[in-house]
């Protein structure tokens, strides 16, 4: 985000200025009476009390919380005092997108600095007002204070005094100090976080609370594949005798996401849902009839073939290694499917109110929404107006605009407010999953068993492709677009002798599935492979395991890191790597044969370069070598994420982020048969439950670094952490996601027949 | 025409008697704090108490409901006082908080009818409401807590 784009002052006159730059819309009249705004960001009111705008979505990080916390310790006022709504993004707050576990780590700065230019404001403010001298006044609890003569001013006086009126430029505001790091209060404090209480009596509203008069239902009837059907003809002929069945409507999806949204509209759900199912639709059903297996056998052809491979991060020459090599190591790994899963289905209000559009949804990508509700309703995204709610969904599904466009178009052609909600099995079964993925990782080895060169081939569906291509970025051959969100996180710390990332666009995936961004993206998959390997590598070599990994973190070159978020580099990731060695006891129990028992150790840098946590984890496993079974008992996970914000949220990030990494070790699998995704609800469709919630113990390294994210990384780590614990008690190597009891099996039957 | 007791109030319902209690209550009736998850009775987030027993609403119909005595997350405490609902705070348990309201239902069930819970006796009543941020650890936290509260007063 580019703070300087925000820096709009805004007076008491209700004049919004900076370099020329008005925001229309921004402040009313009647709003600028009443309050002091010295940014787009927040308002101080007569009272004191300060309301600062979230334009990130709410899914569960308590993101406000923290976000307010930056505020009110710099701008100096009471915890109590703060407030936070979630505005409707058409006033000019920039790009709005929830993802990357990037909230804190790109806006810890640049919220403290709009809070502490507030204080600034304030304080001159209260300096004219007392007429007292500069240096001798200070601000605190919302007042400033002339400490000699203890006189005093609220900042709520001074606004409904129409004192304050300072505005800020680009050079004020790097002008503006922060406060020290061992002088601030409420950050590094974990005060309860402004959601929770409306979550726990069923006041907060998540999009499918939405209701207004007049609505009408909408369900979209699904074509029997996934993609690439047209609908002939429809028949609502049995569905008109169902009470409250109101009419159907077709239309295009104008987006690259679906072909085209048939849907029945009633005046209430369970009656829409009936009317869909009764409709008879004849479909032009297309010819994708691909399989996981399809997707796989093409991604193996390319990565073999190489044509088409781009490199995404190089150190040395490793293909001159490889060449070089006495004998060459490679392994095969591969990931299903993954589903988003949120328990909220997929929904959306729209209506238009004569004058405007209004959409009512939870949206973890506000810009993107407006502009693709737009492109839906023909219009300009200024007469577009998104009401952002909470999130029912931790996964990131809500990064997708198809739920708001269909019910978009609904509402347009139907002419009334139309509420379209998903049921559980197109939910799942359309939709955006993490793709399926293809990775080959081999190591080139000298004739003393030395690695001297490793190669990452990463091949998956782009997602980025269909959903934003403005957005693929290029890879190491600074020219060739590739899709980074299938790629972050395989860019590794590590600097073996040469080192070789190459990504490949599964292109038949692309056109067959529609996969997309979930929770981690690619961390949660490449470290899988990686990690793995980098304990074939060290069994097959005769190394220890922690051993190659510190060899390899060493932070010089383009692993040295730096500021602001990767101070330190590579030391950090040995750092947690010895602490959790040191804190399980990891060497010794390695060495401890139990039978069937095992201990793993993974570790990753995600969610990517810039913005790093350093964060490993020991798993400890017991194998049923009758039926594959896996019990994972104690999952232990150091992370260093530089400094915390909110500690406990942190935390509960942490715990959330390592169950469900554990979930998708073992569990979660989305498989795609003959053009469609076979599961449809809960029952087929495992995720961890209550009772499958190991032994959690969990390690913040927060030592004063900047903060980085806590939602995602510890997500990465326990596969790869699992897969090498299962390997330690019983020699089977898995290398397939989820790990199943099958394949446990499978892989002890490989072992045993040698 | 249905006479519904939600929360201790009598509600008229007009609508077909196949209709899920869930829709009933959440569209019909505007109380949303009951949430729509699966429609198939998998995910627990739209557990309602009928008669004090923790009940799927989506697998509920309106005329099975009628009569008896529904009670939602609205009408748990008049205040949100229960003793769930206060070590549901303590522990800064919900996250994204769809589920919660269902998770907060199935434990207050479980505790009006065993008031100290085994881990084991926890794992079996909670197993059926899913949670996508995985607030397992702090849920079972909750419950320990709100029952240790319980039993003291």
């Amino acid at each position: 985000m580019d703070r300087r784009r925000f820096l709009i002052g805004t007076a008491a006159s209700g004049v919004a200025l900076f370099a020329g730059y008005v925001v229309p819309g921004d402040v009313t009249a009647a709003e600028a009476a009443t309050q002091y705004a010295p940014c787009i960001w927040y308002a101080i009111d007569r009272t004191g009390i300060v309301t600062l705008h979230i334009m990130k979505a709410e899914v569960g990080q308590h993101i406000g919380t923290a976000y307010a916390m930056l505020i009110a310790e710099e701008l100096g006022v009471d915890w109590r005092n703060m407030r936070i709504d979630y505005p409707d993004p058409a006033r000019d707050f920039g790009i709005s997108i929830t993802a990357g576990s990037w909230s804190i780590a790109a806006n810890y700065d640049d919220l403290r600095r709009w809070g502490a230019a507030g204080r600034v404001a304030m304080i001159e403010a209260g300096v004219k007002r007392l007429g007292v001298p500069r240096e001798e006044c200070v601000a605190e609890h919302g007042t400033v204070v002339h400490s000699p003569s203890g006189k005093r001013v609220s900042y709520g006086d001074l606004v409904a005094s129409g004192a304050a009126s300072r505005t800020f430029d680009v050079t004020d505001l790097d002008a503006v100090t922060l406060k020290a790091d061992k002088a601030l209060a409420l950050i590094g404090t974990s005060p309860p976080a402004l959601d929770i209480p409306g979550k726990i009596v069923g006041t907060a509203r998540f999009g499918i609370d939405s209701i207004v008069p007049n609505l009408l239902y909408a369900k979209i009837a699904r074509p029997p594949y996934r993609v690439g059907c047209t609908p002939r003809a429809i028949d609502d002929g049995a569905a008109r005798k169902i009470p409250g069945y109101r009419r159907f409507v077709s239309a295009k999806d104008p987006t690259p996401d679906n072909g085209y949204y048939v849907m029945a509209l009633a005046e209430n759900y369970p009656a829409a849902k009936k009317a869909a199912a009764a409709l008879k639709i004849d479909w032009d059903e297309g010819k994708e009839r691909l399989s996981d297996e399809d997707l796989l056998a093409h991604a193996r052809t390319l990565v073999a073939d190489k044509k088409t491979a781009t490199p995404w991060w190089i150190l040395g020459d490793a293909g001159k290694a490889m060449e070089a090599a006495s004998s060459i190591i490679t392994a095969e790994y591969t990931t299903s499917h993954v589903a988003h899963a949120g328990i909220e289905p997929e929904n959306a209000l729209v209506l238009h109110d004569g004058e405007r559009w209004h959409a009512y949804a939870g949206s973890a990508f506000q810009t993107h929404a407006v502009a693709a509700l737009a492109d839906a309703l023909d219009t300009d995204s200024g007469s577009v107006a998104l009401h952002q709610t909470y999130l029912g969904d931790p996964s990131g599904r809500r990064v997708e605009t198809d739920a708001l466009v269909a019910c978009a178009l609904a509402a347009k052609i139907a002419g009334r407010p139309v509420k379209l909600i998903f049921d559980r099995d197109e939910a799942m079964r359309f939709d955006f999953p993490r793709p399926l993925t293809y990775q080959k990782l081999a190591a080139a080895l000298d004739s003393d068993k030395q690695v001297t060169a490793l190669t990452h081939d990463l091949c998956s569906a782009w997602p980025l492709v269909r959903a934003l291509p403005i957005a693929l970025q290029p890879g190491a051959d600074h020219q060739t677009k590739v899709d980074w969100s299938v790629l972050t996180g395989a860019d590794s710390w590590y600097s073996p002798p040469n080192y070789l990332v190459r990504a490949v666009e599964n292109d038949l995936a692309d056109k067959a599935v529609r996969s997309g961004f979930l929770r981690g993206n690619a961390t949660g998959f490449a470290f899988w492979a990686l990690e793995s390997f980098i304990d074939e590598l060290a069994h097959a070599t005769g190394q220890d395991e922690i051993a190659l990994r510190l060899a390899w973190l060493r932070a010089e070159g383009p692993n040295k890191g730096g500021p602001p978020s990767a101070v330190g580099g590579a030391s950090r990731l040995a750092n947690v790597i010895a602490r959790i060695v040191e804190i399980t006891g990891y060497a010794s129990r390695r060495r401890a044969k139990k039978h069937n028992r095992g201990i793993g150790l993974a570790a990753s840098s995600a969610p990517d370069r810039a913005q790093p946590s350093w964060t490993a984890c020991v798993a400890e496993v017991a194998v049923d070598d009758n039926s594959g079974a896996v019990h994972v008992e104690k999952l232990t996970i150091v992370s260093d994420i530089g400094s915390a914000v909110h500690p406990d949220s942190a935390r509960a990030q942490i715990e959330s982020a390592t169950l469900t990494g554990l979930s998708i070790a073992l569990y979660e699998r989305a498989t795609f048969v003959g053009g469609k995704f076979v599961e449809g609800n809960f029952d087929s469709y495992r995720m961890l439950r209550l009772d499958d919630v190991p032994d959690l113990e969990i390690h913040v390294v927060a030592e004063g670094q900047h903060p980085t994210g806590a939602g995602e990384p510890a997500m990465s780590v326990v596969a790869p952490a699992v897969g090498n614990a299962i390997f330690n008690a019983v020699g089977a190597r898995v290398r397939d996601l989820p790990i199943t009891p099958d394949k446990v099996l499978a892989a002890l039957k490989k072992k045993s027949g040698g | 025409m249905r006479v519904l007791t939600i929360n201790g109030f009598s509600r008229v319902v007009d609508m077909p008697d196949d209709t899920p209690l869930l829709w009933v209550i959440r569209e019909h009736l505007q109380m949303t704090g009951t949430k729509f998850g699966c429609g198939a009775g998998l995910c627990g987030a739209c557990t309602v108490h009928m008669n004090g027993d923790a009940v799927r609403s989506c697998q509920t119909s309106l005329e099975e409901a009628a009569g008896q005595e529904i009670v939602t997350i609205e009408g748990l405490d008049p205040a949100g006082n229960h003793p769930v609902q206060r070590a549901w705070i303590a522990e800064q348990v919900p996250q994204c908080g769809y589920c919660q309201s269902g998770q907060i239902m199935q434990a207050a069930s479980l505790l009006q009818k065993n008031p100290n819970p085994s881990d084991a006796e926890i794992g079996k009543a909670m197993n059926g409401n899913l949670c996508r941020c995985m607030t397992y650890v702090r849920i079972k936290k909750a419950i320990k807590r709100a029952s240790a509260e319980m039993r003291k007063a």
